[in-house]
């Protein structure tokens, strides 16, 4: 190992120089390397869909997909309006809903031939126009909508239909609310339900053999899961501009006033937060720019610092566009990560620079021995925050495996540019002049007068730190070991929840409307079970469908405050039964004969075929049975839906007697939104103490020894469990992104711990004189420490101003835990040493026979 | 909702005399039209038919269709007769013989040829012993599903002439036949009673029966598609043995199957009533005759 760092710190030490002879084709390379990472920026896709979190064998998923096959996309838009008259039912408020619907389903006489319109997602549309009534009166049959393509104006008609809407049991809370002033318009859309391998034509000209697909049926060949198309975040953000230009129309906004939910909706909020990002992401650079002014006190060092962790976005960023990966919310993470942890690389060799130019040494010696003391340390940091990168991608999460892919890539190429980059950059334009002329340069000069010292005013804080600990180094071990106990126990009591408004302020149109519906409506969430009884016409069966009106009864009694309604195929035959039945109450009921059953379904689906289709499929083998649901947290319904399911599943008890190859699936996008919470918790825990794991191995190799291992690890430890600790201390719980960030932070802290034992290290080795090494360190080491914590701390708390709860958090919290890093490195890590008494003796002798180089740095 | 079985014979099987005519140099798309429906009217004046509807969703394979599940069957009987001048109005029968538990189950339909004068449809459920008439209280149902299939009432009946306009867009070869195509448009009174907005067929010029339509909504959008396949000659008439509703926006399919065909036949009137719905040996004892006339 020793041999293997000797040969890189040999090669990094000498690589400026055969840079900066090669200067020409360097750049080029660089400037053509960037122009195809730049090309590949513009291929990375943005993926914000749920669905896509998760593998495409994971269980879930297929169910999902399965369900999507028989049933279509229930990734849709519910809008909700408000009668501004206050009665949904007028006639003004009909008309207005009514022309909504025409235009969303008839957009298509407004197109020239072959145009393709963003509308083209939108399947059905339903709404209390078009809501299906099945009315039976004397011998007459009567199947319509409610409304229908006439609105009546006078208040005779009008009221009809509000009498006949009410008398529908299923209408009030799932069409309008009981007060009549709010009411629902689902739009039904083929996101995610777009077959893989389809190519979007409609199968015009191709006929079937029916008596082939009879017998092929029949034959045991089963098929692969069915694989649908990723729905792009393009189409929801067109598809969502497309639904605003109509529904802004002054006919129909100054009647009703709107409330949207849906991923399509959502886009827009997603669009909006990338947006805050950028310009949060601006504010953290121009934070930068003025730290950078401040430490180094040079414009050239701020302006090759700033390339640096720029290029280093626009290359990882490229280089996931070129490998297919795609975008997610976490991309936020990965580039506030590639800006803190590229810009703490370029701040340590420039540091290295400027400290060596001050002491005499001339522009090549300076920037050869900065890369010589400060290289290999910024190779094993990196190594080591990729490590702790690296180890989320032992997650069922396919965004959080990108994200970890993609911010390991960028620790790698901020290395990268810093390493085989900036030698050249710094030989263009050198923050201190290469013929050595100490303050020259009037712009130079001017910056310098203008920017206070603060350089020398930090020495004069940090001179004071060591005389504080060595007075009590026990007393520091032991305050901060009992921090670290109450974290670890507070870490312990977090719990992760997560709801669909999580990222949206409170007074945005997005909560209101997922309160709205949970307040107002039939609920803001909707899970499906899908049942395949694996045998054709068992929905016909009477007895499967008592198991299933039971099955509905009990959630919707034992569950109250989650469920709003359910609804399946039991429901319409009740109906349809009682309406058979001259409407007699307690003919609301499953038809005593299996004939009178069958006949009765018979009966519906000849009325409406479609209304049929989205409650059992064509052979009455499976069905989707709905549950509306109010939003509540993911760990509140954790232990519910583990109920749930555990009721679902002696209902399935009961149905296996008879169809014993019968399976139920609790799918749907807010079922997976739970079981993505609950493989974070799982996985994610286990992600972090891998990464502790693999960290602390790289600390005992990079060091050689258990004690200096051991007295690594503990200082990195504190940030990392004091998010989880406070999280869980004060009941607070951590949604995805809060959750992310302990892995990330260990990476970073780990940083610092490496260039400070490092150092330290290299000074104890001298003479074995502790506390002479300790204060040189702190001197030395300490002011890049803060440094770099100054620029990370403040790059991440930016974020919490972000409008996004979740956003705002991670900033906060990052911050933090950025702050608790540097107090452990100051305090914990001197009194540590002190404690344990690290003089690295057995090395000392080693190196007495063979005197050797070791990494290290030397910080300004 | 209006499900119409009733001219089921004649819309499942188009068909018209052989004996091609003598057409004049340039025919417009109403005089063919006028044409064809006069052909088809007085092709038969009775017709038997044993025919299965079988519909499934479906996915696109290996560049053709799949039934995503096993398709769902019925089997049905019909009986059907013409009366009036140039068999303009009829009445008509069907009868479920399978799936066995909706065995029993039947439609009767009375059929007029004035536009004005709307088609009648009785749905008989022999578990619940009643007869409905079935209405179809929307603006736009089109006669309703026709058995639950993708097919409507208004797919199974010959279409009023005077409810269209009617243009003829170009004359083409279509599946190696001479065809004209036109363009049907319903008229204003007509547009208020369906979903289609207007209807492109292709006819074969020489025997005078349908090749294809293709099915637009009002905002002009093709979504279904109709195919007739399999013709063969019976009894003087052209066949279409094989149909198929494509709706293109759903992915569902129904194929119409005619297993057993026979025309020109003696039906009897009282075969043609509600008491065949509802009295059981009374309606066996008719089917057994009908059934002898299979081919």
């Amino acid at each position: 190992m020793k041999r293997v760092l000797q040969a890189i710190a040999a090669h990094i030490t000498h690589v400026p120089e055969r840079l900066q002879r090669r200067k020409l084709l360097v750049l080029t390379f660089f400037a053509l390397a960037t122009a195809v990472f730049c090309y590949g920026l513009t291929q990375l896709k943005f993926d914000f869909t749920l669905e896509r979190w998760f593998e495409q064998d994971d269980a879930s998923f297929i169910a999902y997909n399965e369900f999507h096959e028989q049933f279509g996309s229930e990734d849709g838009v519910v809008i909700v309006y408000k009668a501004k008259d206050g009665d949904v039912f007028s006639a003004q408020s009909l008309q207005a809903v009514q022309g909504i619907r025409e235009e969303l389903l008839n957009y298509h006489k407004h197109l020239k031939e072959g145009e393709e319109s963003a509308l083209d997602h939108i399947v059905d549309v339903d709404c209390l126009i078009n809501a299906f009534i099945l009315t039976v009166k004397d011998d007459i049959l009567l199947s319509s909508g409610l409304v229908g393509d006439t609105v009546p104006t006078d208040r005779a008609a009008l009221e009809d239909i509000r009498r006949r809407a009410l008398s529908q049991r299923d209408f009030p809370l799932k069409f309008f609310s009981k007060d009549m002033q709010h009411a629902a318009i689902y739009i039904k859309t083929d996101f995610g339900a777009i077959p893989l391998d389809s190519d979007e034509k409609p199968a015009s000209g191709m006929s079937i053999d029916m008596a082939q697909e009879i017998a092929a049926a029949s034959s045991t060949q089963k098929k692969g899961p069915p694989r649908f198309k990723p729905t792009d975040t393009a189409d929801y953000l067109a598809l969502n501009a497309a639904l605003k230009v109509i529904l802004e129309k002054p006919q129909f906004a100054e009647h009703l006033e709107y409330y949207k939910v849906g991923s399509t909706i959502e886009s827009e909020h997603q669009l909006e937060m990338g947006k805050e990002v950028a310009v949060l992401y601006l504010a953290a650079l121009v934070i930068m720019l003025i730290s950078l002014l401040l430490v180094f006190r040079s414009l050239s060092a701020a302006v090759w610092s700033f390339l640096i962790v720029i290029l280093s976005t626009i290359w990882t960023l490229g280089i996931a566009g070129l490998a297919g990966l795609a975008a997610t919310p976490f991309v936020t993470l990965t580039i506030l990560l590639i800006l803190t942890m590229g810009m703490a690389d370029v701040v340590h060799i420039i540091s290295g620079y400027l400290f060596f130019r001050n002491e005499g040494h001339d522009f090549k010696a300076a920037v050869r021995m900065a890369y010589e003391k400060a290289g290999v340390a910024c190779l094993l940091t990196a190594t080591t925050a990729m490590a702790g990168m690296l180890s989320l991608l032992f997650t069922n999460l396919v965004p959080i495996k990108h994200f970890s892919i993609m911010s390991a890539t960028g620790v790698v190429v901020a290395l990268f540019l810093t390493l085989y980059l900036l030698p050249v950059l710094l030989d263009l334009w050198a923050p201190v002049p290469k013929v050595r002329k100490a303050n020259a340069g009037r712009f130079s000069s001017l910056l310098q007068r203008l920017m206070p010292n603060f350089a020398l005013s930090l020495q004069k804080r940090l001179d004071k730190v060591l005389p504080v600990v060595e007075k009590r180094p026990r007393t520091f071990v032991a305050l901060f070991s009992v921090i670290l106990a109450i974290c670890i126990y507070g870490a312990f009591q977090v719990k992760v929840d997560y709801t669909s408004y999580d990222q949206y302020p409170k007074e945005s149109n997005f909560y209101r409307s997922i309160k709205l519906l949970d307040e107002q409506m039939a609920g803001s969430a909707r899970v499906s079970l899908y049942v395949d009884l694996g045998k054709d016409n068992g929905f016909q069966d009477s007895e499967v469908l008592r198991a299933v009106e039971a099955m509905q009864r009990k959630l919707q009694t034992d569950y109250k405050k989650y469920v709003v309604t359910t609804s399946s195929i039991v429901d319409i035959v009740k109906d349809a039964n009682q309406k058979q039945n001259e409407g007699r109450a307690e003919m609301y009921k499953i038809p005593d004969s299996q004939l009178e059953l069958s006949q009765t379904l018979f009966m519906f689906n000849t009325a409406d075929p479609e209304e049929r289709e989205k409650v059992v499929s064509e052979n009455y083998r499976k069905a989707n049975i709905t549950v509306t649901l109010r939003t509540f947290g993911s760990n509140e319904y954790t232990d519910v839906f583990a109920a749930m399911k555990q009721d679902v599943n002696d209902t399935l008890g009961v149905i296996k007697k008879t169809y014993p190859d019968a399976t139920v699936s609790i799918t749907g996008l807010f079922s997976m939104g739970l079981q993505a919470a609950d493989y974070l918790m799982t996985n994610e825990l286990q992600s972090f103490g891998l990464s502790l794991l693999v960290i602390s191995l790289i600390l005992l190799i990079i060091f050689n020894s258990f004690k200096a291992g051991f007295i690594s690890l503990l200082p990195n430890l504190i940030p990392s469990f004091l998010v989880l600790g406070i999280l869980g201390l004060l009941d607070f719980p951590i949604d995805f992104y809060t959750m992310m960030l302990a892995p990330i932070v260990v990476g970073i802290a780990v940083d610092d711990t490496i260039h400070f034992v490092s150092q330290y290290r290299a000074e104890v080795l001298k003479d074995g004189d502790i506390r002479r090494a300790l204060r040189d360190t702190v001197k030395e080491c300490g002011q890049g420490i803060v440094f770099t914590s100054l620029v990370l701390g403040l790059g991440f708390g930016i974020m919490s101003i972000a409008s996004s709860p979740g956003l705002a958090n991670l900033g906060k919290l990052g911050f933090l835990s950025i702050l608790s890093g540097l107090l452990c490195e100051l305090f914990l890590t001197p009194a540590l040493i002190m404690v344990f008494k690290l003089n690295f003796a057995s090395q000392r002798d080693e190196r007495r026979v063979e005197p050797e180089p070791v990494p290290g740095s030397a910080q300004a | 909702m209006k499900t119409y079985w009733g001219a089921i014979a004649r819309a499942l099987a188009i068909g018209c005399l052989m004996a091609p005519l003598r057409l004049p140099a340039a025919m417009t798309g109403p005089e063919i039209m006028k044409m064809v429906d006069d052909v088809n009217r007085k092709a038969f004046t009775t017709a038997v038919v044993k025919t299965q509807l079988s519909t499934c969703k479906y996915e696109k394979s290996d560049g053709g269709i799949r039934c995503k599940d096993k398709p769902r069957v019925v089997v049905l009987e019909v009986g059907e007769k013409k009366y009036g001048d140039d068999n303009r109005d009829g009445k008509s029968i069907a009868l479920v013989l399978e799936p066995i538990s909706d065995k029993g189950v039947g439609m009767l339909r009375y059929e007029y040829y004035e536009a004005d004068r709307d088609n009648e449809n009785f749905l008989y459920l022999p578990a619940l012993g009643k007869v409905r008439r079935l209405v179809s209280g929307s603006d736009n149902e089109d006669g309703g599903s026709f058995f639950g299939t993708e097919f409507y009432g208004d797919d199974a009946q010959a279409r009023k002439i005077n409810e269209f306009t009617y243009q003829l867009l170009r004359e083409e070869t279509y599946d190696e036949r001479p065809t004209w195509v036109i363009e049907v448009t319903p008229t204003a009174e007509r547009a208020r009673k369906t979903a289609y907005g207007k209807i492109v067929v292709w006819v074969d010029k020489e025997r005078k029966i349908y090749l294809k339509e293709d099915i637009y909504n009002r905002a002009g959008k093709l979504y279904r598609q109709r195919l007739y396949r399999k013709y063969t000659l019976i009894d003087d008439v052209w066949l279409s043995r094989q149909q198929t509703m494509n709706n293109l926006s759903t992915s569902r399919i129904t194929s119409i199957d005619n297993i057993s065909v026979t025309y020109h036949r003696e039906v009897p009137d009282e075969v043609l009533t509600e008491r065949s719905l509802t009295d059981f040996t009374f309606r066996e004892r008719n089917l057994a005759l009908l059934r002898t006339y299979y081919h």
